[in-house]
């Protein structure tokens, strides 16, 4: 008899097809859904790191010396600008309307 | 006649059910409803047998499970053909439900499962209707044969 029901029941597990165990164990342990969805996810906040140029910064009360470093493109193109500036003739209209300018 | 009716007409509730669950899945729908604090329908594909044995990726095994599958539904049906009464009918609930799910296996390559019953966090293993009908079958069929077994130990 026990032989029979064990034959039966062994069939029963072969001919049906209930969940995957480990996606169904982990629900049962978890109580959680696989795939949750993210409405209640929150943005983390970014990790506090130090700026790149912290040693350099001035210390409180210090006085600052601001040395402007001009660079090789710069001069030139401030050069390139002077010399325009100088060799562009200025036409009569151009002095013109100068001159209205200036008498306003 | 009514056995092979009543076949039918469980594979064919079986394909229904299975086959709306597989088409809400496919239109973009993800199959994760909540039914009420008892039952949930969630789409979960099982490769295995039941209880999510045997599942594994290898498809030299999955094969071999199938056609064994096949066998003993072959066997099943044979031996409705010789059997008789109430005992036929729970042999029929058996492979009404055997050959849905075996119609899974050789199409889909796995059996759709989607009732996630459970009681509060602890889930059962996630079934079909086919396993339902299964089930029933098999319960009774166990039943059937502690009873057969009671009433010959009476007559002795």
């Amino acid at each position: 008899m026990f032989k029979k029901i064990i034959f039966i029941l062994i069939l029963g597990i072969f001919l049906s097809s209930c969940g995957d165990t480990l996606d169904s164990v982990k629900r049962g342990l978890t109580g959680a859904k696989a795939k949750s969805t993210d409405e209640f996810f929150i943005k983390k906040k970014d990790p506090l790191i130090l700026p790149p140029d912290f040693e350099n910064l001035p210390a409180p009360g210090e006085t600052v010396t601001v040395t402007e470093e001009v660079s090789d493109f710069e001069k030139s193109l401030e050069d390139s600008i002077e010399e325009t500036s100088t060799s562009t003739s200025t036409s009569s209209t151009e002095e013109s309307i100068l001159r209205k300018i200036k008498s306003k | 006649m009514k056995k092979i009716l009543l076949i039918l007409v469980l594979f064919l509730i079986d394909r229904f059910i299975k086959i709306y669950f597989i088409n809400l899945q496919l239109s973009g729908t993800e199959v994760d409803f909540y039914i009420n604090s008892f039952l949930n329908f969630y789409l979960v594909w099982n490769k295995g047998i039941g209880f999510g044995l045997a599942s594994m990726e290898t498809n030299i095994y999955y094969h071999m499970l199938t056609f064994l599958i096949v066998i003993i539904n072959v066997g099943l049906i044979i031996f409705l053909f010789k059997s008789k009464g109430f005992y036929s009918y729970l042999i029929a609930l058996v492979i009404g439900g055997s050959l849905g799910n075996m119609a899974d296996r050789l199409y889909y390559y796995a059996v759709p499962d989607f009732i996630d019953f459970h009681i509060g966090n602890y889930h059962w293993f996630i079934f079909n209707v086919a396993d339902i009908f299964i089930t029933v079958g098999i319960i009774g069929l166990v039943l059937a044969e502690l009873i057969n077994t009671n009433k010959e130990s009476k007559n002795v």
